[in-house]
């Protein structure tokens, strides 16, 4: 946790007081914008960009709260606004709702390590990715996630559904593959 | 919360990722270039102020005058009204209050049609006949006094004139000869030269009557008191490494275990030399304000803008050329300098100045060694505030212009962290202009 004064120093824009706080938050931040991307790249402008706004909004940030928490809604919402502003991540955002199956809410076992998990989430398509970050890894709402998206809140929840559907039918997929090279090993 | 949702979240809360060192520079080049942007926005401030003073005060030139109070007495030959007017003038406001003795409304109006405004300063003169006496209650000690009538005495400029201060020498030698009837040897030409004569354009001039006048040097000398000077200028900075003369300027390497890549931050390091900063450029303008203490001595203040320009070069272990850094930056400074003046030769004077002055560096973009030996091109690294102490000799023109040299030595270091001490040490060549002047050309 940083202490005031090195938030201070960040808002008298002192730079070894910025650089301290980029780098007790820059790891944690770009796990964050990785999730939401599709290359390591765009992962880091956004947290370029992102820490551009930590460090010109940080007077506004009020000590009641966690400074964490709020570096990653700023990471989030910018991550979000990045994903609909360039055109490669435009188009798979607005996936089409009617050409949805019917979904089912298991609840399989998550049998991964972390890196595997998120190259899973960053496998779904773009809209789909997004719609999982914020609901289950961020806890978004589906309304607070249709208002950050600007979309209808039946249609975040239907994506959500898929989403997670695809997901889980992954996750299965690799755990089958898991036992059957268990079992191979085991002849 | 579903079961799913809640290992997904615990599975990634600590899923990080390290990224690459070019993102920090990417964040600390946005930050440096929003920090020019908003100097440059805030840069806009001391300019209008400058620019409003400069034009408050020559707006205002015009309404300095010398007559603050004047008070008036006599008859109205037609009305046989007696009257004492009082008529106070600063900077142009007149207030007026006439007490009228066996006066009627009728005899008011008519009364007030038989004088005669002089100028803008609402100054009363009486008519045929009447007395007048007109006593300046200001700290000079002049006095007009209006005797019998002597036509004969009465030149053209005559008592419709009034003495206000400018520059114009030519007229103020014809007033002051019409009005004391005097040559206007019997003042010094240096003297009288700040004072001259507004022509009373509206009204016509009473010739029927005279005004003599005692014109004292003290009194003259008042009217200089107060100057306002445009300043500009040029010349070239040093950075030296003591206070003294004998500073080396050129060729300074710092410690060989220096290790700097500017503006870099702390990563992707090369080992390189920085050189002290080589002979720059800088420039000035601003404006002064000067009050005599007395004949020789005076007081000089202002407000100044100074921007300063020089090099630094870059080399690697081995001496050799890599590149050249050129650093910037831009003070506010406040001078304070003591002022002597003596005559020199005909129609000039000699300016001594001496004196301290405070600088503030608003923005800068300077080279600056850091406490670990880096260097870096960062604000904070550098002092805000820079004393320094000034010494000048100027010519002063019969025009009022002064043309001078000015010797500025920096007594804060300019880098707030390090070892090594460098102060900026500076050589301009400066022009002033009175504000009068100005005004006068303007017209």
């Amino acid at each position: 946790m940083p202490t005031r004064e090195l938030i201070k120093d960040c808002i008298k824009n002192k730079k070894d007081a910025q650089f301290a706080l980029y780098n007790l938050y820059a790891s944690s931040m770009m796990g964050v914008c990785y999730r939401y991307t599709k290359s390591i790249e765009d992962a880091e402008d956004v947290l370029q960009e992102g820490f551009i706004k930590v460090f010109t909004k940080l007077h506004q940030f009020k000590h009641d709260g966690d400074l964490g928490a709020w570096i990653r809604r700023i990471m989030v919402n910018t991550a979000v606004n990045y994903l609909q502003k360039h055109n490669r991540y435009k188009k798979e955002m607005q996936v089409d709702d009617i050409k949805l199956h019917p979904v089912s809410n298991d609840s399989p076992e998550i049998d991964l390590d972390t890196k595997e998990l998120v190259e899973l989430i960053r496998q779904l398509p773009s809209g789909y990715q997004t719609i999982f970050n914020l609901v289950a890894v961020e806890g978004y709402d589906h309304i607070e996630t249709a208002g950050l998206l600007e979309m209808n809140v039946n249609t975040v929840r239907s994506q959500y559904s898929r989403a997670r559907a695809i997901l889980t039918t992954q996750l299965r997929l690799h755990f089958s593959t898991q036992q059957k090279q268990a079992y191979s090993g085991k002849i | 919360m579903e079961k799913f949702e809640q290992d997904i979240e615990q599975k990634l809360a600590g899923f990080n990722v390290e990224p690459s060192p070019q993102v920090w520079q990417g964040v600390e080049a946005a930050l440096h270039q929003r920090r020019k942007k908003r100097f440059a926005f805030w840069l806009w401030l001391p300019i209008a102020f400058i620019c409003m003073a400069t034009t408050w005060l020559l707006l205002s030139n015009d309404k300095m005058y010398r007559i603050t109070v004047v008070t008036a007495t006599g008859t109205n030959a037609k009305t046989k009204t007696s009257y004492t007017t009082k008529t106070s003038e600063e900077n142009g406001a007149a207030t007026e209050a006439n007490t009228l003795t066996n006066s009627n409304h009728t005899s008011t109006v008519t009364n007030t049609k038989s004088r005669q405004q002089i100028n803008k300063g609402s100054m009363l003169l009486p008519t045929k006949n009447s007395k007048l006496q007109i006593a300046f209650t200001s700290p000079n000690t002049s006095t007009y006094q209006q005797n019998k009538i002597t036509p004969k005495n009465v030149k053209e400029a005559g008592t419709s004139e009034i003495l206000t201060r400018t520059n114009d020498t030519a007229k103020h030698k014809t007033a002051i000869a019409t009005i004391t009837g005097k040559t206007v040897d019997t003042l010094p030409i240096k003297d009288s030269s700040i004072l001259t004569v507004q022509e009373n354009k509206k009204n016509t001039p009473i010739k029927d009557s005279t005004i003599t006048t005692t014109v004292t040097k003290k009194q003259i000398e008042k009217s200089r008191k107060h100057q306002w000077y445009i300043i500009g200028g040029s010349g070239i900075s040093l950075v030296k490494n003591s206070t003294l003369f004998t500073g080396t300027t050129t060729s300074y390497t710092f410690n060989s275990s220096v290790s700097a890549s500017p503006g870099v931050g702390s990563s992707s390091r090369n080992v390189l030399h920085v050189q002290q900063p080589n002979t720059g450029l800088s420039f000035m303008a601003g404006i002064h304000y000067e009050t005599a203490l007395n004949k020789h001595w005076g007081i000089v203040t202002g407000l100044r803008y100074r921007y300063i320009q020089n090099r630094q070069t870059v080399t690697d272990s081995a001496n050799r050329f890599i590149k050249t850094e050129t650093n910037h930056a831009h003070w506010l400074q406040l001078p304070l300098y003591m002022q002597y003046t003596f005559n020199a030769f005909t129609g000039t004077r000699l300016q001594l100045q001496a004196g301290p002055s405070i600088a503030w560096a608003f923005s800068e973009n300077w080279l600056a060694v850091q406490s670990t030996g880096d260097y870096q091109y960062d604000k904070n690294l550098n002092n805000a505030a820079i004393l320094g102490i000034n010494a000048g000799v100027s010519i002063l023109s019969n025009k009022g212009v002064k043309f001078g040299v000015l010797l500025e030595q920096g007594l804060t270091s300019i880098h707030k962290k390090g070892n090594d001490s460098h102060y900026l040490q500076q050589y301009s060549f400066q022009v002033g202009i009175p504000l009068g002047l100005l005004s006068k050309t303007k017209n």
